[in-house]
């Protein structure tokens, strides 16, 4: 199967169990959580289900595209299952069915990880999930984010797109992966390997960085003033992006750090709450449009 | 009548370090249950997997057994009146109780005869108490972490899928949160297959036809011998690892071993950095062949059988080898260059938040060890050397690709720095003590071997212990992130297991001046900080000693003294040990407890080692007036002689002292016992004439100084 072909699978997939297949965030995150679909979707009681590609970058982990696992863009495929359900793992099986993995034939585990993003306030317990040896998905039930403890729980399954593909097509460098119609994964991102590798470990302007951050915080902490938190969330997920940017960089000192995280944890934090009082402002709308549903249905 | 009882727990996959303990615990809660609630039972196995939690309780009698409830009321003399009617009082209890006054009876107690209401608790079926506790004993088991993954409420370390519980061939219908029992058992929380269990033989024989072993120690066993053949298979022998066998066997239910290979080019690596490649992350098994050298195999564990093993196998294979490619890129980085141009790099690596970089620490090290080789007159000077390049490189590695900002290969350190040490030509005494100056790193582990290790050793954790009460981080309750506690228990075993004479505050006092040295400012509550570290060292010596089966007062006793040397303490404490299991403990200790009561508090409080030696000096030469006695002034025989036999006492245990005879040091404190009570029934020394009196306390308290040089005997307890 090619990365088009899995991803076609899984968004048939998780469409015909009732997801609404949404697209990626337009900014840089480091995880799909931080995509408002998961982050903001999983406070308060409304139910909601969703999948989505979304690129994650970690500037510290690119290798200039010269090691055959590790570059500072790839794929996560998201799904998020609020309240979850209570055969979420049968139907992860039966997703993985859906791109051709055959459980009787593998070694499917469940390793446990406790999740936890100090910068989005954010936790959850769950598990590291290998197949034959090898991790392909991350598998968190949620249970706090933006400092709050959720109710319902919803359950996080994070496929890790190109390390499928490599078992899939039985290669063994992320840059022979087809993406599709004979063009690999190489062939798209090289040049992107090369050149953020650079800009993040050698070029990035470090004052400037540390500018952007400052004048970033501050402008969502503006909107949020404002009751503005859509927009306010957007700038938070870009200080969390120059964060991981200047942390590539060597610029942060292991004391600085802390408080940088803080920084934004404490402005997630915020956004969350606010997240939280206008939809109850608005009387949860999804909690009355699934019943709707619900009752149309019956 | 009596059946089995059989109840199932199915859960998604527990954490594998989780296990044992939910199992002990869910023993422990039914076991205890069922007696409280007086049902009788046969046996009890608690079994499990990650998968499941198993409880079968043999002959399990299917009704409560009977009670009876006695309330004790009022006194009979108060509840019958004198021409036998019963009292107001007795009315009020009874009607409290809500029976009749006809239906108190007497009953006998110690106190006297007392007016009562028995109640008949009649035994409840089983079955229905089960419904009632069973949810109960569930939600009481803890793990380290719990979640909620539904509504109901219930927490626990995963989600709990199923219950099955069978009585007989009966289910029990328990209802655990939102979840009812039945007789379904799940072979995978990963499949929504179910399958039915007639009768408790059937589960135990369709748990047995899908190759899940349910006791633990089965699985350790089974993946122990698994591992060996296989092992011998690919032509070596198993490099055992009971922690990892320990590890798979509570991942899986159905241990399935496989076999697997990977480039023999990565042999070139440093062994253990090999074995962690293979354990830390995949928990795969090595492989040695003869004299314990690698062979390029490993040993891994599915769980449960598949059609396509040799796949599976590949799968491993691959991963591996990503991951040995990592260290090959991180050794290569490595050795590029001289290991000393590492420790350079060791300016930019923050030790602790405001305790300075590493490098800072590695000077403090270097200054602290050769203290130490000089002031306990370890080896010669010939050793500084030696001492001080290992204590530029002991940190070295924590700046290596291989070690730096935690990964699997960080639990290394020590051990990357001796091979890269040795690749970088450094000699094999500075290598060997890079790696033993971490020694020892658990109870039990060995100690370092050499000099220059143990000098190193010792001011490692020292300089860490220091650092970190100086930072307010020394640990509290179950807290103690950076184990100073093992540590400070590694610098007592060092000391004592080399028998060294070197003065534990005097290197604790050095240690806070090399902090002192660096800080921008002075130190402040230096005192409050040594005397909080003494008292650490003090606990630790104290749980050691308690460990090894001294008496608590023994041990009390001695660190109650002005002791210096670690070991002192020990053969002190088994020494004092020793004579009291030849019951002649005694009337030694009585008769320096005489001297210790009769001395006013204000003269016993604040004792120091100095004080205790220059009255041991003092009295060795004779010169009492240092010491404010007047020897003119005794006036009766008893304390004349007792004056003589201090003196002499004295002279020996200077001596004693000096060359650290403990043993020697407590015979001749006995020898002055006869004097000491001839001295107490001849002398009053509460006498009229001031000066009398103030010279014999003089005289008393520098006695008394000089014993607690060795032990506090009022401390000791009952002779």
């Amino acid at each position: 199967m090619t990365f088009q072909e899995v991803v076609s699978a899984l968004e048939r997939f998780w469409a015909t169990e009732g997801c609404l297949l949404l697209t990626s965030y337009n900014s840089e995150v480091g995880a799909g959580t931080m995509n408002p679909a998961t982050f903001l979707r999983v406070l308060g009681p409304e139910p909601w289900k969703a999948a989505y590609l979304e690129p994650t970058k970690r500037p510290k982990d690119g290798r200039y595209g010269e090691n055959p696992n590790r570059v500072q863009q790839f794929n996560q495929y998201q799904v998020i299952l609020k309240p979850s359900p209570e055969n979420v793992l049968p139907l992860y099986v039966r997703s993985l069915m859906a791109i051709g993995i055959d459980p009787a034939e593998h070694d499917i585990r469940l390793l446990e990880d406790d999740w936890e993003s100090p910068t989005l306030g954010a936790a959850g317990l769950g598990w590291e999930i290998w197949l034959d040896g090898m991790e392909i998905t991350q598998f968190t039930y949620f249970q706090q984010a933006g400092g709050m403890e959720l109710d319902p729980i919803s359950a996080e399954i994070t496929y890790g797109l190109e390390r499928i593909c490599m078992y899939l097509q039985g290669v063994d460098d992320i840059m022979d992966v087809e993406w599709g119609s004979g063009v690999t994964w190489g062939d798209l991102n090289r040049s992107a390997e090369r050149e953020f590798s650079r800009f993040n470990f050698e070029k990035a302007d470090v004052p400037f960085h540390f500018e952007m951050f400052d004048r970033i915080q501050r402008e969502a902490q503006r909107m949020l003033g404002d009751g503005l938190i859509l927009p306010a969330y957007d700038y938070v997920v870009k200080c969390s992006h120059i964060f991981n940017l200047l942390d590539a960089r060597g610029a942060v000192s292991v004391s600085e750090r802390t408080s940088y995280i803080g920084r934004i944890r404490d402005l997630a934090r915020q956004t969350a709450e606010a997240y939280v009082a206008d939809r109850e402002r608005l009387g949860y709308p999804l909690c009355a449009r699934g019943r709707a549903i619900a009752k149309e249905r019956k | 009548m009596t059946k089995d009882l059989l109840l199932e727990i199915g859960c998604e996959n527990l954490p594998s370090g989780y296990l044992d303990d939910t199992l002990a615990q869910v023993r422990k809660l039914f076991e205890e249950g069922l007696k409280t609630e007086r049902v009788p039972f046969g046996e009890i196995a608690v079994t499990g997997t990650p998968r499941r939690i198993v409880i079968h309780v043999r002959s399990l009698a299917a009704k409560q057994e009977a009670a009876e409830n006695k309330i004790i009321g009022p006194p009979e003399k108060i509840g019958v009146s004198s021409d036998g009617l019963f009292t107001k009082a007795a009315e009020g209890f009874a009607k409290s109780q809500g029976v009749p006054v006809s239906a108190l009876s007497r009953i006998e107690t110690p106190r006297g005869s007392y007016l009562a209401v028995v109640k008949r608790i009649k035994g409840r079926p089983t079955v229905s108490l089960l419904k009632e506790r069973v949810p109960q004993w569930v939600q009481a088991i803890r793990a380290p972490k719990t979640m909620r993954w539904n509504s109901s409420g219930m927490r626990f370390a995963r989600p709990i899928r199923w219950i099955l519980c069978l009585y007989g061939t009966n289910v029990v219908a328990v209802k655990v949160g939102t979840l009812a029992a039945g007789r379904s058992t799940r072979l995978s929380p990963l499949f929504e297959k179910v399958v039915n269990a007639k009768s408790i033989e059937h589960y135990f024989a369709i748990i047995g036809k899908n190759g899940i072993i349910l006791d633990p120690k089965e699985r350790r066993d089974a993946v122990r011998a698994q591992a060996a053949d296989c092992a011998r298979g690919c032509g070596g022998a198993l490099v055992e690892d009971e922690e990892l066998v320990g590890i798979v066997a509570n991942l899986l239910e159905s241990p399935v071993v496989m076999a697997g290979k990977y480039d023999e080019a990565f042999l070139k690596l440093p062994r253990e950095v090999i074995v962690t490649a293979l354990k830390s992350h995949q928990r795969y098994f090595s492989v040695a062949g003869a004299r314990g050298r690698l062979l390029p195999h490993f040993v891994a564990f599915a769980d449960g059988a598949r059609r396509n093993t040799g796949g599976i196998a590949k799968g491993y294979e691959r991963v591996l080898r990503a991951r040995l490619d990592d260290a090959v890129f991180y050794y290569r980085e490595d050795t590029a260059r001289p290991f000393e141009d590492m420790a350079a790099r060791l300016r930019d690596i923050v030790w602790l938040e405001g305790l300075g970089s590493l490098a800072e620490k590695a000077k403090r090290l270097e200054a602290l060890a050769l203290w130490m080789r000089s002031a306990g007159r370890v080896g010669t000077e010939e050793l500084d050397g030696s001492i001080r390049r290992a204590a530029l490189l002991a940190k070295a590695d924590l700046a290596s690709e291989m070690v730096k900002d935690g990964k699997e290969f960080t639990a290394l350190q020590g051990y990357i720095g001796r091979e890269y040490a040795r690749a970088s030509g450094e000699t094999a005494g500075v290598a060997e003590a890079i790696y033993e100056h971490y020694l020892p790193r658990f109870a039990g582990d060995r100690l370092p071997r050499s000099e220059t290790s143990a000098l190193l050793a010792l001011a490692d954790k020292i300089d860490t212990i220091t650092g970190c009460f100086l930072m307010g981080l020394e640990p509290s309750g179950s807290q103690d992130p950076y184990a100073l506690r093992r540590q400070a228990v590694g610098v007592v075993r060092i000391l004592i297991a080399r028998r060294a004479r070197l003065s534990l505050s005097a290197a604790l006092d050095r240690s806070l001046s090399l902090f002192a040295d660096s800080a921008k400012e002075p130190l402040r509550d230096r005192e409050k900080i040594m005397a909080a570290l003494r008292e650490f060292y003090s606990q630790r010596m104290y749980a050691m000693l308690r460990g090894d089966g001294a008496d608590h007062d023994l041990i009390a006793a001695v660190l109650a003294s002005s002791w210096e040397y670690p070991v002192a303490v020990k053969d002190m404490a088994d020494e004092l040990s020793a004579s009291r299991k030849k019951a002649d403990l005694a009337q030694f200790v009585l008769a320096m407890k005489r001297v210790t009561n009769i001395i006013p508090r204000a003269l016993r409080d604040g004792f120091t080692r100095e004080a205790g030696m220059k009255a041991l000096e003092a009295f060795s030469s004779g010169s009492y007036s240092d010491l404010g006695i007047s020897q003119p002034l005794f006036a009766v025989d008893a304390e004349k002689n007792l004056a003589r036999e201090v003196s002499i006492a004295c002279g020996n245990l200077l001596d004693a002292v000096r060359s650290g005879e403990v043993e020697r040091s407590l015979g001749i404190l006995r020898g002055i016992v006869p004097y000491v009570n001839q001295f107490f029934e001849d002398v009053l020394v509460n006498c009229e004439d001031e000066k009398i009196r103030d010279n014999r306390i003089a005289f008393l308290a520098s006695t008394y100084r000089v014993v607690m040089l060795f032990c506090d005997f009022s401390q000791i307890a009952g002779e």
